[in-house]
């Protein structure tokens, strides 16, 4: 279907994918779905089978959660929870195989928790902090 | 590879954290006569006189799972390249630090930044005892050096170079 608006013109399809209502525009998918009283309401749309690089993107620049890349000891923490950090920021450090590990932050955040303390032991992709 | 070679500084590794951060392309070498402020873990002092070998690797990015193989293959080589040059037999405490008749004579201090699942930076600073005349006496038990054990001055440089040729055949994700 196409409606002109003015002096643009939007070409809009209505479909259906599983529960959710999809509306088409200019080739942009938009999702809804039966909210309590009976009103649509608009949702994510079904997850999209993410690239390798989409992944790698996603968990080094979104994530969360600042896990520990290798088993070894809290040797220092850098950041306190309430604290505002910037990207590339120093975090914690971890000692492993006679090495100290500075992590860096991905992104500017706050540090909502710290879920480890100096001196302890940590395994591999145990979490250590959690950003906003 | 690029050899910055200096007379004396506080510490190679300080200076090769300044270099990286004036955007100095790695790998390159940091190698001083002496350290006035030489460390280890901790903050240990390491004991920095003239004549001992002093340097700092700097590696380009590598992966996090690489980081075993470049521990390991830092203190191989060292060890290697003391039993070659001078055809004795070190001890290799696993995972990098060496010994000679149980009397420690290098110490390694490897210091990496990680960052978005990868090792930015991965710096290595080698301390090995050559031509150190004497220790002091809360070391003279427990460390020596090439000259003691040989009773005879080495080449600090070619040692240098055999240590880095070792390294590059040892660890395999490039250099």
């Amino acid at each position: 279907m196409k409606l002109k608006l003015k002096d643009k013109t939007y070409e809009i399809e209505v479909f259906e994918q599983g529960e959710l209502i999809g509306v088409k525009i200019n080739d942009q998918d938009y999702f809804f779905s039966q909210g309590v009283k009976g009103k649509l309401v608009s949702r994510k749309g079904p997850q999209k089978e993410n690239s390798y690089q989409e992944e790698f993107v996603k968990t080094a620049s979104q994530e969360k959660e600042i896990k520990s890349p290798l088993t070894g000891e809290v040797s220092k923490l850098f950041v306190k929870k309430g604290e505002k950090i910037k990207k590339g920021q120093i975090l914690i450090s971890i000692f492993s195989m006679k090495m100290e590990n500075e992590i860096l932050s991905p992104r500017p955040a706050l540090v909502e928790e710290i879920k480890v303390k100096e001196g302890k032991k940590v395994e591999s992709g145990q979490v250590l902090i959690r950003l906003s | 590879m690029k050899i910055h070679h200096f007379k004396e500084l506080d510490s190679t590794n300080i200076l090769a954290k300044s270099l990286i951060e004036k955007g100095e392309k790695p790998p390159f070498v940091v190698v001083a006569e002496k350290q006035t402020n030489g460390y280890g873990r901790n903050e240990n002092v390491w004991f920095s006189p003239q004549g001992g070998l002093y340097f700092s690797l700097v590696l380009p990015e590598i992966k996090i799972f690489h980081l075993e193989n470049l521990v390991l293959a830092l203190g191989w080589s060292v060890a290697k390249t003391i039993k070659e040059a001078f055809g004795v037999e070190p001890f290799l405490k696993l995972p990098n630090d060496v010994y000679l008749r149980n009397k420690k004579i290098a110490g390694i201090l490897v210091e990496n930044v990680i960052a978005e699942n990868k090792v930015k930076s991965s710096l290595a600073g080698i301390g090995l005892n050559t031509n150190t005349k004497e220790f002091p006496s809360n070391l003279k038990n427990k460390a020596t050096s090439l000259k003691i054990e040989l009773d005879k001055e080495v080449d600090n440089d070619k040692i240098l170079k055999a240590i880095l040729k070792n390294f590059k055949d040892s660890f395999l994700f490039g250099l």
